[in-house]
């Protein structure tokens, strides 16, 4: 199952946890099944028309998927790990 | 020879001029270099730091802060005895003494659209140690707009990002986040913590960062931005790109000068439509100590992370993390009059807005947070 990793602002929207496996064989479909189960973590990755919000990037390995050709159509493997940043301003 | 360094110096910078990356020439480069530093917080104390040591010869430091006690678990610049000073003298004095022979300019104001092009025109890279939104893209306009390196750096909790954005050469902050988030959404430090020593090994990395391109070696974070998991002992990198359609370095760039910061970071993508200044949606502690002590119904909501409330509590709250608040809008009592607080007031404005999309009006937020309180009406409560 892929792994996603979510950042420490967004981890109490997933019970406090910092990486975890969902299924999902696009990158779209694993979101899906993320917020399908976490439905709190939702706004705060999607507008209303469900596009990503402007301070949230998500990477497949190390390539943001707006570089991805097929973006969240793309296909992820078993063993992929997809992170999730969020700008953070502390200094 | 014609070198630029004193004896002294060449003794001080031993260890470097034996390094064949840096040696006399690129010691002589430092000296010859300058740096501003926008912030002298957790990432501004490492770098002042090792900048100063390292011989960058002009370094400055824009701060309006003051030193406080809770400074000090991380701001490793500032001592005891600095407490209530200026972050600016204190953080200079300091470089000085690490340093004598480096020249430190003090900027003790507020880094804003009417200074910051005056204050960073002469300078060569900026570092961004700064720990808020607006100021985080001022930085960023300004080396745009001045073609000067922005060396980014920021932490939070165990997690650390820093990149070096470079619009000649790279991405820009706006080409990775073109947007902040809503005003409380992402939590600062002073409210979600940050374990003391990640500011310490993000500011090293930007310092590193910043010698590295003073110097012209080695290969730079230009293009990619790194992620550190200080509990987990990890570092990756992603790839980071121009993006073209970036409003202020992209190919139909429309921002040409500074623009207000603290309203492009206030008024972006708001959840809700409420005014956040309304003052009905505040309750002063003094008022709500009348409340309680007059027997009002209220229902108290505690929306602080559980092993806080082992530190204070306020008697008879629910609580209820702004985390697990939408899922948990069902344990309210909508209908007494919600009073929500949380450590300093901007989780409970936040659990505001989540109550007021949901169509619940009848509630109002704690000014200042149990904090607040303690200061005013229960000094047996410690602050934190």
């Amino acid at each position: 199952m892929p792994i996603i990793k979510i950042p420490s602002p967004l981890q109490p929207y997933v019970e406090s946890q910092r990486s975890l496996m969902i299924e999902g064989s696009t990158i779209e479909e694993v979101f899906s099944n993320l917020t399908t189960k976490y439905p709190g973590i939702r706004p705060h990755l999607f507008d209303p028309e469900r596009k990503f919000r402007s301070f949230i990037s998500i990477f497949l390995r190390d390539v943001n998927v707006k570089d991805l050709k097929n973006g969240m159509k793309s296909r992820v493997a078993e063993d992929d790990e997809l992170t999730v940043i969020a700008s953070m301003a502390g200094g | 020879m014609g070198s630029g360094l004193t004896h002294l110096e060449y003794e001080r910078y031993s260890r470097h001029l034996l390094i064949p990356e840096v040696g006399l020439k690129g010691q002589e480069k430092l000296k010859e270099s300058s740096v501003l530093i926008v912030g002298t917080g957790g990432l501004g104390s490492p770098v002042s730091s090792y900048l100063a040591a390292a011989g960058v010869g002009r370094i400055g430091i824009v701060d309006f802060d003051k030193v406080e006690l809770s400074n000090l678990q991380r701001q490793v610049i500032h001592g005891s005895h600095s407490i209530g000073e200026s972050k600016v003298v204190s953080a200079k004095n300091a470089m000085l003494d690490i340093n004598q022979d480096i020249q430190v300019d003090t900027f003790e104001e507020q880094f804003t659209s009417e200074n910051a092009l005056r204050i960073a025109n002469n300078y060569d890279i900026l570092i961004d140690g700064s720990d808020n939104f607006p100021t985080r893209y001022l930085s960023n306009d300004v080396c745009v707009l001045l073609g000067i390196p922005n060396i980014f750096g920021s932490v939070f909790r165990f997690d650390g990002q820093a990149s070096v954005f470079y619009a000649k050469e790279g991405p820009c902050y706006r080409c990775l986040f073109p947007e902040p988030p809503p005003a409380g959404l992402i939590p600062s430090c002073a409210d979600g913590g940050v374990l003391g020593i990640l500011p310490g090994t993000i500011g090293t990395i930007q310092a590193t960062e910043a010698i590295k391109l003073l110097l012209g070696i080695g290969s730079n974070l230009i293009g990619r931005l790194l992620l550190y998991d200080a509990l987990e002992m990890t570092f990756d990198f992603v790839k980071i790109r121009k993006n073209p359609e970036c409003r202020i370095c992209g190919d139909r760039a429309d921002i040409h000068a500074l623009v207000d910061y603290e309203a492009f970071c206030g008024s972006s993508t708001r959840l809700d439509d409420m005014d956040l200044s309304d003052p009905h949606q505040t309750l002063m502690p003094e008022e709500l100590s009348r409340k309680i002590e007059e027997k009002e119904i209220i229902f108290l909501l505690d929306v602080r992370e559980p092993h806080e409330l082992e530190i204070s509590r306020i008697k008879n709250a629910k609580n209820i993390p702004l985390g697990q608040l939408p899922g948990r809008l069902n344990e309210l009592n909508i209908n007494q009059e919600i009073v929500i607080f949380c450590k300093s007031g901007h989780r409970s404005r936040r659990a505001l807005e989540i109550l007021y999309s949901n169509g619940i009006r009848n509630a109002k937020y704690l000014k200042g947070g149990i904090n607040e309180w303690a200061r005013i009406i229960d000094p047996s409560l410690p602050v934190y």
